[in-house]
């Protein structure tokens, strides 16, 4: 590979690196994605941390069932979290859904998932609650 | 007929560009880059085999051996071997394709959850095959590399600064509340109240630097990176640049013990210096990744995370 393509190869990469954080930091910012993932190098700038619950709200009373899904879906349920504690808002939790009606009873269910993040006003650990309500399908 | 010059060698407007673009991170002498590059090849493969047996087993871990031994012992070996063959000039370059697959098969893994140092660590071993196999490309490869330590210590600082977590000491706050590896450090630079006062902070906070040293320690982290990174960047204080940031570096590691991502960064940012100063500190970054392994199987115990 000649010199000169080499050059505008590692100029056009340098280009786009030099770019691409920015990019990140409006994922991190919009859509919850972890800022120390996806090369945005903004770990040691936040803490992340995503919890996932799963509600059957079939009944009168309202039930968390995270616990009970283990060993069903527990490991939909895990396999989501790992996902969504990266890539935040962009994975949806239709496939856990789908597990959790496969494996329980339930005919009405939420997936609640709560991300935490230190608040620079306020400095603290504060929590953003997101909740997904699914029916069974018929 | 007499014939004009011909145009077809003559660079183009966008590759004179290119070439002054990557060009503002220094251009180096000719003379020394292949013995630097050949030294960076072999301590970077190093490093990368090294991550691999460190993430292998661990004697202070919850688990000892990793969650897929069968996955990561080959890919072990496999960058091991590649190691060795940089020492040769004979397969140096199949040395390159070789560190180039492994680190794709573990990017394939562990989509999408790579760290930014194994992101940094693919992103090299790219750079590293499209430039290193012939004495040509040499130079862009160079730039391109130490581009890398720009962007890395200009974004950390940024980020800090955008995320807002910095200027109060919110972020270094929430860690010694809740980390005893920054307690541990910090416990020695911060007055004895504010360290007892945040330590004693529970969740959900609020946390927060009030002594002078507790903000000065959180401001000048994001200011010193930022400032370093954009110094890279000038012919006057590119030196001063590349000392602040070592020194910057090992404090990060004082308080955050992550060795590996020290060495690789300091790696990358010993390739700004004229003179060859990864090849004569090789034998330093060899003792620190033997401290690596030794503290990771239990011979010593130095509390590094990795």
């Amino acid at each position: 590979m000649s010199a000169r393509i080499l050059t505008r190869f590692y100029a056009t990469a340098i280009a786009v690196f030099l770019v691409w954080p920015a990019v990140q930091w409006g994922l991190v910012t919009f859509a919850n994605v972890d800022p120390w993932k996806l090369c945005g190098f903004a770990m040691y700038a936040m803490q992340h941390h995503v919890e996932v619950k799963v509600i059957d709200r079939s009944g009168e009373e309202a039930r968390d069932i995270t616990r009970a899904l283990i060993p069903r879906a527990g490991k939909a349920r895990k396999h989501f979290l790992r996902y969504r504690q990266v890539l935040g808002d962009l994975v949806s939790p239709d496939e856990l859904a789908e597990m959790v009606f496969g494996s329980t009873d339930a005919d009405r269910i939420s997936v609640v998932v709560i991300t935490w993040r230190l608040g620079p006003r306020s400095s603290t650990f504060e929590s953003e609650r997101r909740q997904y309500f699914y029916q069974r399908p018929v | 007929m007499v014939g004009s010059e011909s145009s077809l060698d003559e660079p183009s407007r966008w590759d004179v560009r290119a070439s002054r673009f990557l060009g503002l991170v220094g251009r180096d002498d000719p003379e020394t880059l292949s013995s630097k590059l050949g030294a960076f090849i072999t301590l970077f493969v190093l490093h990368c085999a090294v991550r691999e047996w460190v993430s292998l087993y661990d004697v202070h871990g919850d688990a000892l051996l990793s969650r897929a031994p069968e996955k990561v012992l080959p890919l072990a070996i496999w960058l091991s071997l590649c190691t060795l063959a940089t020492l040769t000039d004979r397969y140096r370059n199949a040395a390159l394709y070789g560190l180039f697959m492994g680190l794709t098969f573990k990017l394939v893994e562990h989509t999408p959850t790579w760290s930014n140092h194994f992101t940094v660590e693919w992103i090299t071993s790219v750079f590293l095959l499209m430039g290193a196999r012939r004495s040509e490309g040499f130079p862009a490869l160079c730039q391109a590399l130490r581009w890398l330590v720009f962007i890395a210590l200009f974004w950390s600082g940024l980020q800090k600064v955008l995320h807002g977590t910095y200027f109060q000491g919110t972020f270094l706050a929430f860690v010694v509340a809740n980390s005893d590896r920054f307690a541990d450090f910090f416990v020695w630079v911060l007055p004895a109240w504010e360290f007892d006062a945040v330590r004693s902070t529970a969740l959900p906070g609020p946390y927060r630097f009030e002594s002078w040293m507790g903000l000065a320690i959180s401001n000048v982290t994001w200011i010193a990176e930022m400032c370093f990174s954009l110094l890279l960047l000038t012919e006057r204080f590119r030196m001063l640049a590349v000392v602040g940031a070592a020194v910057l570096l090992v404090g990060i590691e004082i308080a955050a013990r992550e060795l590996m991502f020290g060495l690789l960064f300091l790696n990358l940012l010993l390739l700004y210096p004229r003179r060859d100063l990864n090849r004569r500190l090789l034998p330093a970054f060899g003792v620190a990744y033997a401290l690596i392994l030794w503290n990771r199987v239990g011979l010593v115990d130095f509390g590094l995370t990795n």
